[in-house]
Formats: structure tokens, sequence, C-alpha cells
């Protein structure tokens, strides 16, 4: 068998400088696979939300503008008030008969808020009679995980989830806010867009909102009220699939995205000086080795193949323990701040893995440039002799 | 083994003042026997060594090795025989300091088998090293056991041809016959050409060539 150079011998003689390089390639990678975990949590969690919640849900709270009533056509404020209640009374009819929605009520609202990582999001659950509550469970999908069904005034049912997030127990207070004790928790339910519905406590609440239980068909409720005549002006508010996209993009996705992406070329940036000056310096270490090995007779590609396989070796080492303590440290945090917390996330981001490998496939690119440069600088021993 | 025809090496063949490190020199060697050169610094020796070796490529002239010409071979083939055919001693070991006695013997070997390993114990044992020092890395041997481990080095592919450039001038006087004993008993089968400048090593060789401003001399 032909002797080749070994790879492995300064691998294995050369623990310190490996060890460096090694632990910088893992580091790196824990710390863009961690940054990435925690952070793609909140764009996950926040997904169930405002993704997921428009799909079974829509909100519309307008003015009298949009219902093309004017208070200087009208006398009193009753006069008024009697065509505003009207009109609305036969949207809401009109969204009834409408293909794909299911219900539509005009009532109040309470805000339930979902703390993730990096910031929180406050959303609407709507208010209504006892009576009607099964009727919104079944629409949602949800069933009851624990407790009984809300049967008293100022009762709520929450999401199993965002009982977790709050630190919630049955019995609990769910709202504290400028009216004191609000709402009681009393049972818990699963659905997928983290919803919750409670019966009014006659004094407190958000705002008033005509709900719409659409399908997702009908997640266009903007669409849907414009057909229908509606005249939507900056006083009106439509909450609907769109609306929480656009929302989701501009205060979470655009955000993490952005975050993400920075991070990443920072770590990818220190990285890639560190690794470029260790291993510029432990190749001009090596230089009287190159070019020993040239006197002896090996050829230049033969010492490249070395140096290659030595890279791959030091950078398949650094990956290969950088996505043990990653998926370790995913572990960690999943088991200490995402489950507990109620938050939605995944120990294993295959895309994120990837994209760490594909960087440092290119890095190991990078590398090849000072590699050949100090490949061309080979001479054999008589020169460094002479 | 090589015959050497006219072979001149200029250096600095840019500029108006051309320096010549060897002028025309004509030599033949044969196929084995140990060959002296000598001569004082800058007198072209280690050159010569250098271009019989393949290591530099003469500006003029020629060196036929075994019906070879060397100043017309291309990289490879020069690789092939600096691999297969020729041995290195150099002043300085130039062993890997990374690796063990042993590694630092074997990294030249063409094969890679049992029988290089034990070859190179073999040697090891006549060169007088311990199986504990075939094991430590150069930072922990001696000037004389760095030098031992550089000619086990050198003979591991059974050369045609060692070339020796100062192979002593690290060594004391002791270690410096001992070096030029095991070279002389190679030689009995082989070519072993030392370079020195030191003239009571070469008692046993069977040629001495003594190089003056780049010419024989003698």
């Amino acid at each position: 068998m032909k002797n080749q150079l070994s790879a492995w011998k300064y691998v294995k003689n050369n623990k310190r400088v490996v060890a460096v390089l090694v632990t910088a390639l893992a580091l790196s990678f824990m710390a863009m696979y961690a940054a990435y975990v925690l952070l793609i949590t909140t764009t996950e969690s926040f997904e169930a939300v405002m993704l997921e919640m428009p799909k079974k849900i829509s909100y519309a709270s307008l003015g009298n503008k949009a219902y093309g009533i004017l208070r200087d056509d009208y006398e009193t404020y009753e006069e008024f008030k009697a065509a505003y209640d009207a009109k609305q009374e036969d949207l809401i009819e009109k969204l009834r008969a409408y293909p794909g929605i299911d219900d539509a009520l005009y009532t109040q609202v309470i805000r339930s808020t979902y703390q993730s990582v990096m910031g929180s999001y406050s959303f609407e659950v709507p208010l209504m009679e006892p009576e009607k509550v099964p009727e919104f469970l079944e629409h949602i999908d949800a069933k009851l995980l624990d407790g009984r069904m809300p049967k008293n005034a100022g009762e709520v049912l929450i999401d199993e989830t965002i009982r977790k997030n709050g630190g919630y127990h049955i019995g609990d207070w769910f709202q504290k806010d400028w009216f004191g004790e609000t709402f009681r928790i009393v049972g818990t339910i699963q659905s997928k867009g983290l919803l919750s519905v409670g019966v009014p406590n006659g004094y407190s609440n958000n705002g008033w909102y005509i709900v719409v239980y659409n399908d997702e068909s009908t997640t266009d409720l903007t669409g849907i009220l414009q057909s229908m005549g509606i005249q939507l002006g900056d006083e009106d508010e439509v909450l609907d699939a769109k609306e929480y996209y656009r929302a989701y993009r501009k205060d979470v996705g655009d955000v993490i995205d952005a975050v993400l992406v920075t991070l990443f070329v920072i770590v990818m940036t220190f990285l890639a000086i560190l690794v470029l000056v260790t291993y510029v310096s432990f190749m001009r270490n090596r230089v009287n080795e190159y070019c020993l090995y040239a006197s002896l007779g090996y050829g230049r590609g033969e010492i490249y193949g070395m140096m290659l396989k030595e890279m791959t070796i030091l950078f398949g080492f650094g990956t290969a323990l950088g996505l043990l303590i990653s998926l370790g440290i995913a572990f960690v945090l999943h088991g200490l701040i995402i489950e507990p917390k109620g938050l939605i996330g995944h120990i294993v981001y295959e895309e994120q893995i990837f994209r760490i490998l594909g960087t440092y496939v290119f890095l190991m690119g990078v590398l090849q440039i000072p590699v050949l440069f100090s490949l061309q600088r080979i001479r054999t021993i008589d020169a460094i002799e002479d | 083994m090589f015959e050497v025809k006219n072979i001149c090496m200029i250096y600095d063949m840019n500029t108006d003042v051309k320096t010549y490190a060897l002028k025309g020199l004509d030599l033949s060697l044969p196929d084995k026997g140990l060959v002296g050169i000598i001569g004082p610094s800058g007198s072209g020796k280690s050159t010569l060594m250098y271009c019989l070796s393949t290591l530099k490529t003469p500006t003029e002239g020629s060196i036929v090795y075994d019906g070879k010409e060397l100043t017309a071979i291309g990289n490879a083939e020069r690789e092939s025989l600096r691999r297969r055919e020729f041995g290195f001693i150099f002043q300085r070991h130039y062993l890997v300091p990374y690796m063990t006695a042993m590694d630092n013997c074997l990294v030249a070997a063409v094969k890679k088998d049992g029988e290089e390993q034990k070859k190179a114990e073999r040697f090891f044992r006549d060169l007088g090293l311990s199986e504990k020092e075939w094991k430590k890395k150069p930072a922990k041997l001696s000037g004389g056991q760095c030098q031992r481990v550089a000619i086990a080095r050198a003979m591991i592919n059974d050369p045609k041809v060692i070339f020796a450039d100062e192979p002593t001038a690290s060594l004391d006087h002791e270690n410096a016959f001992n070096v030029m004993r095991i070279l002389k008993k190679y030689s009995d089968e082989r070519l072993v050409l030392v370079v020195t400048h030191d003239r009571s090593i070469l008692q046993d060789a069977d040629r001495i060539i003594e190089m003056w401003d780049g010419e024989i001399s003698k």
C-alpha cells in the first residue's frame, strides 16, 4: 500500500491548537443555534396566535361612517343610535348568512397577554353569555382539558398554553387591571390559536367588536365587509388574517429575522477572523515541515491533500461537538424555559443546522485562499538552507 | 550512475554581475561507494549536491542519472526520483516536531505496511536508538539522536543514492564518526554522497572531490 501523508498525526499530536479551533467552531455553532432556538421560539409562539387564530375568528369594530350614517342627519342621539344599531344588526345577519361563516355576534372583549422570550403580544378574548360558549368552543375545535365551563359573570376558560405562560391555575384571577381583580379562571381548554373565552362581568371590557366565526375560506373579513357595501375608514378596525399577518411581519417576523441575520453575521465574522488567523499562523509554523515533504518527493497535490484532510477533520470535530452541545443546550432551554412557559418551540431545527453547516463549508472554502497561498510558497529544503 | 557535463549554476541571472555557484563542472560518479565533496563555504559543494538530487536545476549543462537526463524531466518525475531512489540527510535534521522518531522515519516511506515498520526498527537498533527513544519526539532527543533518526529516514526506502549535506555538523566527534561509520556501511551496496568542510570525517571515503569557487580543484 502506498504511504500517504497522514492528517491524523497533526491532529493527534497538537491537541492545544486543535482544541482551540475545535472549541471555537463548536462554541460558534452553539451560539448560533441557541440564539436561533430562543428567537425562533418567539416567532413560532406568536405564529400560533397571530397566524392560527385568524383562521377561526376575526374581529371588526366599525364606526357610523362605515355604515353610511352621519350624526348630523339625525336630530337626536337616540335616533342616530337606533339607526346605527339597525345597520349593525343587518350587517351581522348578512355575515351569518355568508358562506363559510358559522356565526357572528356583537360582543365585548378582554385582552390576553402571551409573553415570549423576546417581547409579549396582547390579543382579544371574546366575552359571551354562558350558553354561547359551547358553540364557540366547537367552532374553534377546542376541548375542555380541566375545570368546568363558565356559567357565571366574570368567569373565563383559558387556553392551556396561556395558563402555563402566565403561571395561572384554575381559581386564579385572570386579569388584574385598573378595575381590580376582574375575571376568574374556571377551566382550561386546548385550541390551535391559543384562544380563550369568558362571560362578561358587566363592567370590564376592552371594547366591543363584531366577532366573526370564520373558516379558512373566509379569513379576509375586510374584503367581505367591502363586498357588503361597508366603506372602511381610519376610525374602523378590522382584525382579520391579513391584519394579523401584517402585524406579525412588522412586530415579530421582520424583527426576529433581522436580529437572527445580524447575530449570524457577527458570530460568523468573529469566527472567520479567529479561524483565519489561527490557521494562517499554524501554517506558517509548519513551513519547514511542508518543505521537508516536498524535498522527500511528495508532490504539492499530496501536501494539499493532507492540509485539506486536516481541515476536514478539524471542522468535522468542531461541527460534531458543536451540534452535540447545541442540541444539549436546546434540550435544557426547552426543559427550563420553553415548555414550562407554554412557549412553542422544538429541540431540532434542521434548517438552522444546515445553515450553520453550509456556513462552515463556505468558511472552509475561504480558508483555501491562505492554504493555496502557502502551498505556492513551499520550496525544497535547499531554498531554506540557502 | 551520474554523468555530469559542463554544469553551471548562476545566481542573480538578471543582474549585471552574475554569481557563479558552479562553473562548467564535469563529473562522473559510480553506482556505489562513499564519495566526499569537500570545500570551504561558498565553494558550490552543496549546490552541486542539490543539482544532482534534483532539488535544484542547473542553469546550463547536463546531468544524466541512470541514463536519464535530469535537467529535462518534469516535476512529477523529479518527485518520484526523490521519493523512491534518493535519500536525504540535511545539515539540520528537519524532523517534524510533533511526530515521534518512528513516525519521522516512516513519513518518508514509499510503502505503508508492517515491513517498513520492521525495517525502521532494524535501522534504529543498528543506529543505537533504544525502543524508548523511538516513541520520543525530536524535542526530547539529543542532536545526535535526531541525526540518527534522519539517517534512518534517508535509508527507509533503500535508496540508490543517499545525499548527505554536512551530516555531522551538529554532532560531537564521537557521534560524527558513528554517523560516518553507518554511511560507510551503506555505501558498500549503494552510492553515498557526503558534502562537508570537515576532512577528518572523510577518512574512509572511496573518493574525495575538492571544490573551490564553483569548480573541482582536485
